[in-house]
């Protein structure tokens, strides 16, 4: 466990990202980035990175579009979807361009979704 | 001896009165002589030329004269013929006998008439004479004379005639077996409109023999009313080549009136009309039958007007649940966005106000608070995934959806009405709401809020018949959900009697309801259009002592890849 978990969390509601950046590292001391804009979180995600969390809806660009070009370009990068409004479909084209995991909105709760996050990078 | 002298003059005065008076009488008797041989010569020119043949037989029938018309007729000369016995001149023995039977049989001297009997001529042609014979007694010899007329062209036309007449029986009676042959009620009229001809078919039709029917017109068969419009009809073919017409009919002893189209063609003879053929089409079975078609109809229209009706509003709650269902999934999510943050946040606030307040009563009272809040931020999420499944429901798009998941949701949408009715068995597992719905998957891609209301319209089918029975402990109905091949196949088995053979194969239309007091008759009918929609089937059957409805969905591939 001696390595620190980096982490980037791509979502376009800033008090989001910064609630899930507080919470990830102070609780686990994460490495923790945070992106708002979907495009600057394409070109500076890279192999450094061992987990991103991806929201499914964004006005600029889809969590789905993101989800592709990142796998794409990080074939191992476990990426977790996020989503507020949750359909099997999403689910379904989430597993289909190599989503490695998906969770609802509101989390059960911030501990579950860190721990979630643990075993995901640990596998 | 003047005495004497004067005699002697007087004698011979006399004797020249005699002279004088031979000499007249001879005179006389020649001039007879001359007539009589003139009187003879005119009888023989006469019998000579008459236009009749003429012979003279004597008692042993040999023939002792003849005239010119005669020798003409027969070839000979005279010499030939006189001294030869009559029986030479016939075709052959058998007729001459035949001719002797008769000229010289019972009554041998009466005149004998229009005999005719086959000759033949010296040169041994063959001719039909008539013959005319009268018996005569001259001083003691008997003789007969004997006219002789060719009358073969006579005798060769009545014979023509016959064998024509023959013929021509045989026709009509070959066209009186085909009549009979013909199964429909087929007549022949003449130019007077009199029947000449039926067939059987017919007779049946009128309830009466042929006999009774053949030379007969229209007014000895029917009713002066129906005998008049026959008539009138009869008398359009005068004009007309062909006729149809329809017309309900009293048949001759028949009680029903018989609804009947007579169709009629007519025959000409020398460009002159000569009657026509009739045929019966017996169009009471087909009047029923395009009553009942009319009648059909009109109900199918009704329904389907109804039909319509219920689809429009259906097509309307649509709409609005579908605008309903688009609003409730934009506030899931812009309602669900803060609350993570929102709940993540709080979460914080009480990690931390665990891990940095000291213990005391107003770190308790906080944490109470706390507690307060966030079992209504609970609450808040609860509702919003509840609204959230409602508006995913209410799509009217297709997508993947967990069969058994819907089947247990529809059971459960039954449930407060089952438990009263029946125990149903799902998997051979009893039923209650306490059943995971990830417990088996079977996933196609559906309309779930349709395929659920599917469900839910068998269920409450299946209970509508149960509650029939008795005791709650004798009901059953078993559900069971498998995949075989590429569909998933869901299966409702009740034990409530089953289905009315009658109804089974229009369960699926509209209206066959058996239920008088439960709605509208249309629900299989909604049902197996949303399975049509979803390519899946829908089937209904007996099996034991119940009904099974059977619904077949295609199993998503994508899926089965996918996994």
């Amino acid at each position: 466990m001696g390595k620190v978990i980096k982490i980037a969390i791509i979502d376009d509601e800033p008090s989001i990202l910064e609630m899930i950046e507080t919470y990830l590292h102070r609780a686990s001391g994460f490495n923790v980035s945070t992106f708002s804009n979907p495009q600057s979180a394409i070109g500076s995600i890279d192999a450094s990175y061992d987990v991103v969390l991806l929201d499914m809806m964004m006005p600029s660009l889809s969590g789905l579009d993101v989800l592709k070009v990142l796998r794409e370009k990080v074939p191992e990068l476990v990426i977790v979807m996020m989503t507020a409004y949750s359909t099997l479909d999403k689910v379904l084209k989430s597993h289909r361009e190599g989503a490695t995991h998906y969770i609802m909105k509101p989390f059960s709760s911030m501990k579950a979704l860190e721990e979630k996050i643990l075993e995901l990078v640990h596998k | 001896m003047k005495d004497l002298l004067l005699k002697i003059k007087d004698l011979e005065q006399e004797i020249e009165v005699l002279k004088h008076q031979n000499r007249h009488i001879l005179e006389c008797a020649v001039m007879e002589k001359k007539e009589l041989i003139g009187l003879v010569r005119k009888a023989k020119r006469y019998f000579d030329h008459s236009d009749l043949a003429y012979m003279i037989l004597d008692e042993t029938f040999v023939i002792i004269d003849l005239n010119e018309t005669f020798l003409q007729l027969f070839g000979y000369a005279k010499e030939e013929v006189l001294g030869l016995h009559v029986n030479q001149l016939f075709s052959s023995f058998k007729h001459y006998e035949k001719w002797h039977q008769i000229a010289f049989g019972e009554a041998p001297l009466q005149p004998l008439s229009a005999l005719e009997f086959p000759f033949r001529t010296k040169n041994r042609t063959r001719f039909w004479a008539e013959l005319f014979g009268k018996h005569f007694v001259d001083e003691t010899e008997p003789f007969s004379v004997w006219s002789v007329r060719d009358v073969s062209l006579r005798v060769k036309s009545r014979k023509t005639i016959t064998k024509l007449n023959l013929k021509y029986q045989k026709k009509l009676r070959d066209i009186e077996t085909m009549l009979d042959i013909i199964p429909i009620p087929v007549f022949i009229k003449d130019r007077n409109f009199r029947y000449i001809g039926c067939s059987r078919a017919f007779c049946a039709a009128m309830g009466l023999d042929k006999e009774h029917i053949l030379g007969k017109t229209s007014f000895d068969l029917f009713p002066l009313e129906f005998a008049n419009i026959y008539h009138e009809k009869d008398m359009e073919m005068i004009e007309n080549s062909f006729q149809s017409y329809k017309i309900t009919t009293p048949m001759h002893l028949n009680p029903e009136n018989l609804t009947v189209e007579i169709q009629k063609k007519r025959m000409m003879r020398n460009g002159v009309f000569d009657g026509f053929v009739g045929v019966l089409i017996d169009m009471t079975e087909t009047e029923k039958q395009e009553n009942y078609l009319q009648s059909r109809i009109a109900e199918e229209v009704e329904k389907n007007l109804k039909i319509q009706e219920i689809y429009q509003n259906e097509r309307v709650r649509n709409a609005k649940y579908s605008a309903i269902g688009q609003m409730a999934a934009g506030i899931t999510h812009e309602i669900n966005t803060p609350l993570t943050y929102v709940k993540g946040n709080f979460e914080m606030l009480m990690d931390d106000i665990i891990a940095f307040l000291p213990d005391s009563a107003q770190k308790n009272a906080m944490l109470n608070d706390g507690k307060a809040i966030q079992s209504g931020i609970k609450r808040i999420e609860r509702i919003i995934e509840t609204m959230r499944e409602v508006s995913q429901k209410s799509k009217e798009q297709k997508e993947p959806a967990n069969l058994y998941e819907l089947l247990l949701c529809a059971l459960m949408l039954c449930y407060t009405r089952s438990k009263q009715i029946v125990p149903i068995r799902i998997q051979d597992t009893l039923f209650d709401l306490s059943l995971c719905k990830d417990e088996l998957r079977f996933t196609c891609n559906v309309q779930k809020q349709r395929i659920e209301q599917v469900f839910v319209i068998i269920i409450n089918n299946a209970l509508d018949e149960l509650i029939k029975i008795d005791s709650f402990e004798k009901r059953s109905l078993h559900v069971k959900i498998f995949q075989e091949q590429t569909q998933i196949v869901v299966r409702f088995c009740d034990n409530a009697g089953g289905i009315d053979t009658l109804i089974l194969p229009r369960i699926f239309e509209p209206f066959e309801s058996t239920k008088e007091s439960s709605g509208i008759g249309i629900g299989l009918n909604i049902a197996q259009q949303i399975i049509a929609q979803h390519a899946g089937e829908i089937t209904a059957y007996n099996e034991g002592d119940g009904a099974v409805f059977e619904v077949r969905l295609p199993i998503l591939e994508e899926l089965v890849n996918a996994v």
